[in-house]
């Protein structure tokens, strides 16, 4: 700092109105200029020494002026007094206790009107583990579809059959879905697709639900219901053997006596019956079965087939009974346990063992829809 | 009601005084905004601060001790009226010394007209009125000297004789301690113009002090 730059800010430094740095400056430029020193020193003294001397007010002057602000505020007009007040109140409304009372009411009450706004029943939407839309849903919808469908007078939905449908439908989610879906539209599955379906799961090698399904288009009636309880049958032996197909075959026999589809199922069951070893039941079938022109020549061939069997089962009745002899004996002599433990081949009179296991299950038949 | 004591700092802010309603240490900006809030003592502390720089004020601009009672009281009660006008964007003391100085140009226009009693032709005896303070503080304070008692007259004389626009820009510096730039502001000066003004009264004040024992004792 050069003395020209000082003279011009030397009254800003006497009266304190320089910034630090500068003012630090200004000192140390004093602190080395003896010109400088002179004339900063003549402006302090002066400074020092010619403040006014003060008189004192009058006395009243500061209770007239309090008064005279009384009164005025009196007159003071209406707004500017309303004004005022309401400064007043602002200020205590203001405070932060205050402002954090009034956020605290917004959350609550926005929290409360979200609350309010949760989606309906109607709009819900569900979905089952397997991608496909839940049963009890799907229901809601049907049912619902169906009150529409009543007011509208189109309404022609099955409740029994549907209460079955919802049933099976545990097994099945998707199928029962769409089968449900299928009859709240109002359009029922006739007995040619329910029985072409039960052959499409017979064909897959599905026996159970094939059976399943055969025996709901059999019990339902109708023009396909003979085949279907011969082929309930069929799928029962593919899927549990001929000890449970037997009985089925029997019953379609019985059902549908003099048809061909009664006699299909009797040679069904005597060739179940010569797989399980009762030979006098199948022979009982065969020869009922000779009566029929269709199947005489078969029948003949299948009672001829017997007859070694049934001499083959005498001679092993036999050998067991020869070899059973000493072994009585024997067990006589070593204890009575023995002597009354049945043997592993005994079997019924009139009835052969089955060579194999594979000869309990025959061929599967030719199914023809 | 409240008495304000006599030992009130000339500049006002923050100044001194007996304190009894918990203002002290209130600026003077935050007292006017809990005035137009409804506190009036607030407002009581603002006069005590200013009611005897304000006076003063007056007196050197007027010259007459009731124009001046006057004057101050009107200041006061502009600063009432027009609270709600009142923003931080300026220093209470600048916008209250801006009020006062327009009352005192407003009524030195009117004393031209008026022919109104000098500030010297009132006092009844003994000269002029910074004749009869300097002879009163001699009297009451004895114990000061002579020349002392001589600089302060000389000074009181020698800012009456300063012109019109230094004295008053000395008064409100040196008084009011009204910023340069609120100076400026308030003046509609520019702020060199102020400060030159204030270097002129300064000079002044100086050379009128130079014949003084006193002034040379503080110069060693």
């Amino acid at each position: 700092m050069d003395c020209e730059r000082f003279d011009k800010m030397s009254l800003d430094l006497l009266y304190d109105e320089l910034d630090e740095l500068t003012t630090a400056a200004a000192r140390r430029h004093l602190h080395h200029c003896t010109r400088c020193q002179g004339v900063w020193t003549k402006l302090r003294v002066t400074r020092e020494l010619s403040s006014p001397p003060l008189e004192e007010p009058p006395e009243d002057l500061f209770e007239s002026i309090l008064l005279a602000e009384q009164a005025a505020h009196k007159q003071l007009p209406f707004r500017e007094r309303f004004g005022r007040t309401i400064s007043i109140l602002a200020g205590y409304a203001m405070r932060p206790q205050l402002a954090m009372a009034a956020l605290l009411l917004l959350m609550i009450g926005s929290s409360l009107v979200f609350l309010r706004a949760s989606p309906s029943g109607r709009d819900r939407i569900g979905a089952s583990e397997r991608g496909a839309p839940s049963t009890e849903l799907v229901a809601e919808a049907k049912e619902r579809t169906a009150l529409v469908l009543g007011t509208e007078g189109n309404g022609d939905a099955e409740p029994t059959a549907t209460g079955a449908r919802g049933t099976e439908s545990a097994a099945a989610p998707g199928a029962a879905a769409e089968a449900a879906l299928a009859d709240g539209a109002g359009t029922a599955k006739s007995d040619k697709e329910g029985y072409r379906e039960a052959m499409s799961a017979y064909q897959q090698g599905r026996y159970a639900e094939a059976e399943r399904l055969f025996s709901e288009v059999a019990a339902a009636g109708g023009e396909k219901a003979a085949a279907a309880a011969l082929h309930e049958a069929h799928a029962a032996r593919n899927g549990s053997g001929c000890q449970r197909a037997t009985a089925l075959y029997d019953q379609v026999s019985g059902r549908y006596a003099g048809s061909t589809v009664a006699d299909e199922a009797a040679w069904q069951a005597a060739s179940c019956y010569q797989a399980l070893g009762q030979i006098a039941r199948a022979r009982a079938h065969y020869q009922a079965l000779a009566a029929r022109p269709a199947y005489r020549t078969r029948a003949e061939q299948a009672m001829s087939a017997l007859d070694p069997q049934v001499a083959l089962a005498s001679k092993a009745k036999a050998a067991d009974a020869a070899e059973a002899a000493p072994a009585a004996r024997a067990g006589a002599a070593a204890g009575p346990e023995e002597q009354t433990a049945p043997s592993a081949g005994s079997a019924t009179p009139g009835e052969a063992k089955p060579a194999a296991p594979a000869a309990a299950k025959p061929s599967q038949p030719t199914t023809s829809p | 009601m409240l008495r304000l004591s006599p030992h009130v700092s000339p500049v006002g802010s923050r100044g001194g005084g007996e304190v009894t309603d918990g203002h002290a240490e209130s600026s003077d900006e935050m007292l006017m905004v809990r005035y137009k809030r409804g506190d009036r003592a607030a407002f009581a502390e603002l006069v005590r601060r200013y009611e005897r720089a304000l006076y003063n004020f007056a007196l050197r601009y007027v010259k007459s001790r009731d124009a001046a009672r006057e004057l101050t009281q009107e200041a006061f009660l502009r600063v009432v009226r027009r609270a709600a006008e009142f923003r931080h964007e300026s220093r209470f003391s600048t916008w209250v010394y801006a009020i006062l100085r327009n009352l005192c140009l407003d009524e030195l226009r009117r004393f031209k007209h008026r022919n109104h009693a000098s500030l010297d032709a009132e006092l009844p005896s003994g000269g002029a009125l910074l004749d009869r303070v300097a002879s009163d503080t001699v009297a009451d304070d004895a114990e000061r000297g002579v020349e002392q008692e001589r600089l302060r007259v000389g000074l009181s004389r020698a800012i009456d004789a300063l012109p019109d626009d230094q004295r008053e820009v000395f008064l409100l510096r040196q008084l009011g301690g009204v910023p340069f730039a609120e100076i400026a502001a308030l003046t509609e000066t520019p702020e060199n113009t102020v400060k030159s003004r204030m270097r002129y009264a300064l000079d002044r004040l100086q050379k009128e002090l130079c014949e003084y024992e006193e002034y040379a004792r503080a110069l060693r």
